[in-house]
């Protein structure tokens, strides 16, 4: 299985290469453009892993649903709002402890993600449908609110005020140091333990097992007592402290702030990075960091190639995505006409039967 | 004369028919018996043209007949009456009929469609079948479609018609009827291929009895050696042990449930069976019993009516599924117990024979026979007090369904509660300490084994007459 998604990887790398070449870029330069643009100085460095920390929390957010059968694509709207709690509920009140402002950033954006998983449970509606409308309700939303009641007073743009010093983390951040003050912070480290749990728990936990079971087969879980109440608002809550994280990540690791329209769609980004994973939590942190790469080089293509945009990168992500879908379904098949013929080789008469 | 020789076929790695050689003499009733994937289908599809064989030869009064197509089968006169009909639902049985005529002839010729129905009629009245032509297929009973799929055959003026498994969908009072019919058809002079797995009805009919295991010519029984205990054994290729029956002793009710109106009584240390078409209300029943187990919180086992749909997952291992629907101990904790369900899983595969023995596959690629005997090896090792078995060896060769029964007669002497449920009127009335016949959403009885004639079943089958009692 690791074997056919490099192949896959190495493929998507290809078909960029060749698209690059067509448009007349030299396709090792972009290659080195959009991979290795990390590797440049300890900022672009902790950049990519600020990204690769959002990424990782939004690809769980995507996978711990998909588990249980849900596909779970309201994680945008719910990061939005997450942030926005985190900002304004510090701004209103700068002295209360850093514990409670957590506890009520992650309380917003799970109660958010219950609503799509009790629409889906009580009102049988799809959660796809509830959870794309979600998206643009608090996307409004938010934007609103800040604008109209939790307005920065020191600044023209859409964003609440900064935090208190007593609730701010950024100054004493130990890996925001070695980075260079970059936008990197201690979440990165908690993004790479939650996934770590969550893969314990889906491995080792009976609970975990029972939630595999019952997205395989919805049917057959009810009938051993699986309910959809306890099933559905399990992975909901879960993929709510998901995206919650990713508001804490913004507001607590880099901005000191809410910002409207902080999040470049790292929701929908979320679904690539999971899938690409094939849901495997391990998997999601090495292409968490593979899309961080990406999306971090997008911008650098703007400035350093001649013919090519920043959507170029959308393209490899696409090409990279595709390759290593197909290359699921594919290797199994090369291997078994490699093995066959190897067959037919050693032993004619074998296979000729 | 039909004659095979040397038959052989194969799908990818998997020998489906290997050396078949036998003859079927014309104007007889030749019976092919054999276990779930002995490769009877395959052998009667190569005969009708649906498949070539790999190597070996078919002969038809000694001469070479190596048919390309069903059109060329049908050109020797060779028509196959399929398990699973091939009939349009949505349209009347007329049209039904109307098309496989119109399909033989070219597209250009049209049939007479009046002629047609006339040329029906005078048929059905000579059979005594009275069918509604102008009703669609999917409102004629099971009995009927088949009656339908018979007229079409027998327009086309067959002199071999293959049955597969036709008995299957059938009442005992049906079948009665279909093998009646046969047997006129062979008066008239038309030879008949009858494959199936109910060796009862194979002894009444048939001329010839041959038998295939694992795709290969065990034996053809000739008419004064045919008896089932020798067939049955030539199938399995092993003994069957006869079925150690025990009575049930207990009167104590374990359970009271009410469907349709009805309060039915479970006693403990019996086996109710549940006979019946399937669709008549039984999953409405098993859902008011599993209802009544959850509110007395009595133990259960479930084998469900749909293995793969209800009962299992079929990309999970068969240790997930230990963990998942094995014994209470596994489920109430926070981590896998690994090694004691590697234990129980290799048990279980060790007692039902599993195969292969692997328990870290998954249950999707097995066989649905060895998928359902690890699910009912499964359920049975909870060792709860109420067991309900529907259909608990479809799909299971005659060895395991043997065991299966004796399983769940041990079952039952131990104190045990099963609720059978199974449309194999054999097998219900094989089993059962008391047993009720489902029809339409209405459960008649229960009656004592010995306390209905196969008519009268049938009759509460199809609900011709009205049983009704208690």
């Amino acid at each position: 299985m690791k074997k056919s998604a490099l192949i896959g990887l190495s493929v998507g790398l290809f078909l960029s290469c060749m698209l690059a070449f067509f448009f007349g870029e030299n396709p090792l330069k972009v290659l080195k453009i959009l991979t290795l643009g990390f590797a440049t100085s300890r900022y672009e460095m902790g950049l990519t892993l600020y990204y690769t920390t959002c990424f990782i929390f939004s690809g769980l957010a995507f996978s711990i649903p998909l588990r249980a059968g849900l596909f779970h694509i309201g994680a945008e709207g719910q990061i939005l709002f997450s942030g926005f709690v985190a900002g304004a509920f510090s701004m209103t009140y700068p002295t209360s402890s850093l514990f409670l402002v957590f506890f009520m950033t992650l309380l917003s954006s799970v109660v958010w993600a219950t609503v799509i998983a009790f629409f889906k449970i009580f009102r049988q509606a799809h959660e796809v449908v509830v959870a794309i409308m979600l998206n643009y309700i608090l996307s409004i939303l938010t934007t609103y609110l800040t604008v109209q009641y939790f307005q920065n007073p020191n600044s023209q743009n859409p964003e609440t005020a900064l935090l208190s010093s007593s609730l701010e983390l950024v100054s004493i951040d130990p890996l925001k140091k070695y980075f260079e003050g970059s936008p990197v912070s201690v979440f990165f480290i908690v993004a790479i333990l939650t996934a770590l749990t969550v893969y314990i728990f889906e491995k080792y936990t009976v609970k975990g097992l029972q939630l595999k079971a019952f997205g395989a087969n919805p049917i057959a879980g009810r009938r051993i007592g699986l309910s959809d109440l306890k099933m559905y608002s399990f992975v909901m809550i879960a993929a709510g402290v998901m995206t919650g994280l990713i508001g804490l990540t913004e507001v607590f690791g880099n901005a000191n702030q809410f910002k409207v329209g902080f999040s470049p769609q790292i929701g929908f980004i979320g679904i690539a990075v999971s899938i690409l994973a094939r849901q495997n939590p391990l998997g999601i942190i090495a292409s968490a960091f593979l899309f961080a790469c990406l999306h971090k080089g997008a911008s650098d293509l703007d400035i350093e190639s001649e013919f090519l945009t920043r959507d170029f990168s959308k393209v490899v992500q696409a090409l990279i995505i595709f390759s290593v879908a197909s290359a699921f379904f594919l290797a199994p098949q090369v291997e078994n006409y490699f093995r066959n013929r190897k067959t037919i080789k050693s032993n004619p008469s074998e296979a000729a039967k | 004369m039909i004659e095979f020789k040397h038959l052989r076929k194969s799908f990818g790695s998997c020998v489906a028919v290997e050396e078949v050689s036998f003859q079927v003499k014309k104007n007889s009733i030749h019976s092919i018996v054999g276990e779930n994937g002995a490769g009877k289908s395959t052998l009667l599809k190569m005969l009708c043209g649906l498949y070539p064989p790999d190597r070996g030869e078919m002969l038809i009064d000694g001469q070479s007949y190596q048919p390309q197509s069903a059109q060329e089968a049908f050109a020797k006169k060779i028509v196959m009456i399929h398990q699973h009909f091939m009939l349009g639902t949505q349209l009347t049985a007329l049209e039904n009929i109307f098309l496989s005529q119109t399909s033989l002839n070219s597209v250009y010729q049209t049939t007479d469609r009046h002629g047609l129905r006339l040329q029906i009629q005078t048929l059905l009245n000579d059979l005594k079948w009275h069918i509604d032509l102008d009703l669609p297929i999917e409102k004629l009973s099971v009995g009927d479609q088949q009656r339908i799929e018979i007229v079409k055959a027998i327009l086309t003026k067959p002199e071999v018609i293959v049955f597969d498994e036709p008995t299957a969908v059938l009442t005992p009072l049906e079948t009665d009827e279909l093998l009646q019919f046969i047997l006129k058809l062979k008066q008239q002079g038309l030879t008949i291929l009858l494959v199936t797995h109910k060796l009862n009805e194979v002894i009444k009919v048939s001329d010839q009895v041959s038998v295939l295991r694992r795709g290969r010519f065990v034996k053809t029984f000739l008419k004064n050696e045919i008896q089932v205990e020798a067939i049955a054994e030539a199938m399995v290729g092993h003994h069957i042990k006869p079925l150690n029956r025990t009575e049930a002793n207990s009167v104590n009710t374990i359970l009271e449930t009410t469907f349709s109106q009805k309060t039915i009584q479970f006693k403990k240390g019996e086996i109710f069976g549940v006979a019946g078409v399937e669709g008549n209300g039984q999953a409405q029943l098993i859902q008011n019993v599993l209802t009544a187990l959850k509110i007395n919180k009595i133990s259960y086992g479930d084998i469900t009516e749909d293995r793969l749909h209800q009962g299992c997952f079929p990309h999970l291992s068969l240790l997930d599924h230990v963990v998942l629907k094995g014994p209470p101990q596994f489920q109430n904790n926070l981590l896998i117990k690994k090694n004691e369900a590697l234990d129980l899983t290799e048990a279980l595969i060790k007692k039902w024979d599993v195969r292969p023995p692997l328990a870290q596959q998954t249950l999707g690629t097995l066989s649905g026979g060895n998928q359902q005997k690890f699910v009912v090896g499964l359920e049975m090792s909870k060792n709860p007090h109420f067991l309900i078995a529907a259909h608990p060896t479809r799909g299971v060769d005659l060895g395991a369904i043997s065991f299966i029964h004796q399983e769940l007669q041990n079952f039952a002497a131990l104190g045990g509660t099963v609720l059978l449920i199974s449309s194999e009127l054999d097998e219900v009335l094989k089993l059962s300490h008391r047993y009720g016949i489902l029809f339409s959403h209405q459960l008649q009885g229960p009656f004592a084994t010995d306390e209905l004639n196969d008519q009268q079943i049938g009759q509460l089958m199809t609900g011709t007459k009205d049983g009704a009692r208690l």
